[in-house]
């Protein structure tokens, strides 16, 4: 059973040199964009957090995280369509982005900037 | 461009996704090529000194934190006008994640040649695009070439009539 919360397709394209980089510029901004989320999402700024949502799922593409991206794009999709969206959505963003930091720390040795 | 590196500029506000781009386009062009990234179109603008042969840009460019209310920044299609108004022969390339047909249609009005979305496999769409488009450019100047040769061909033999008509007379 495959445990791995990243697509291993895209993550064999990537020389250890490579992983290092993205995965500890990753942590670093999607961390501050769920952040963002959160704070948009109290202030009512539906727009910014549709901006801030779209970016999550650009990176998360790039790494091969696709839970958080899949999540990140739900999140997109339901503030362009104006459906109602509670702070749970935006939790569960969060617990997927701790599942994958403590899968990068065990299996590659990256800490959270 | 014939015998010289490709100019191309990336133009995108996620540095992990200009980060990668660059590094796979680097890896798997087929030519040499000198890659500039910008996280914003008005630092894209202020290069164009850098004589770029390609431009790849995205639409959405998000402010800094704490500046979107006062200092929002040009999106991808208002780029697409300015550097078409600056380099009208310029090869643009809008990639997005934005799947709205109204923005691809906009963008491709206002001087976009292509439009690719963003998926796992957009690095390689583009890096295949962009091969192609370098390869066209390498054959025009064969083309010119040709050309002058044949306009040369021409004025010779009005030459040659015009020295045969006078030794006539």
């Amino acid at each position: 059973m495959n445990d791995s919360p990243l697509d291993a397709n895209v993550v064999a394209q990537f020389s250890s040199q490579q992983i290092q980089t993205y995965f500890t510029l990753y942590l670093k901004n999607a961390s501050n964009l769920i952040d963002n989320m959160m704070k948009d999402l109290s202030s009512g700024n539906n727009e910014v957090l549709r901006q801030h949502a779209h970016k999550l799922k650009g990176s998360s593409m790039v790494v091969g995280a696709v839970e958080l991206k899949n999540l990140a794009g739900q999140i997109e999709d339901s503030v362009r369509e104006n459906k109602p969206l509670d702070s749970a959505s935006i939790q569960q963003l969060r617990q997927q982005f701790q599942v994958l930091a403590e899968y990068l720390k065990k299996r590659y040795n990256l800490e959270r900037g | 461009m014939l015998n010289e590196e490709a100019v191309i500029f990336l133009v995108d506000d996620d540095e992990l996704y200009l980060l990668r781009l660059k590094d796979h386009l680097q890896e798997k062009l087929s030519f040499k090529a000198n890659i500039y990234t910008f996280t914003s179109g008005e630092e894209c603008l202020s290069n164009l000194s850098l004589a770029p042969d390609i431009i790849v840009v995205d639409y959405y460019f998000n402010p800094e934190e704490g500046s979107a209310s006062e200092h929002p920044l040009m999106n991808g299609i208002q780029l697409i006008k300015r550097l078409k108004d600056a380099l009208p022969d310029i090869h643009l390339i809008m990639l997005s994640g934005e799947t709205d047909v109204e923005i691809a249609n906009t963008a491709i009005r206002e001087g976009a040649k292509d439009y690719i979305i963003k998926y796992e496999y957009a690095p390689i769409q583009l890096q295949y695009l962009i091969n192609n488009i370098v390869l066209h450019k390498m054959f025009r100047p064969k083309v010119n070439y040709w050309k002058w040769v044949a306009i040369g061909a021409g004025v010779l033999l009005i030459l040659i009539i015009l020295y045969e008509i006078a030794g006539k007379h």
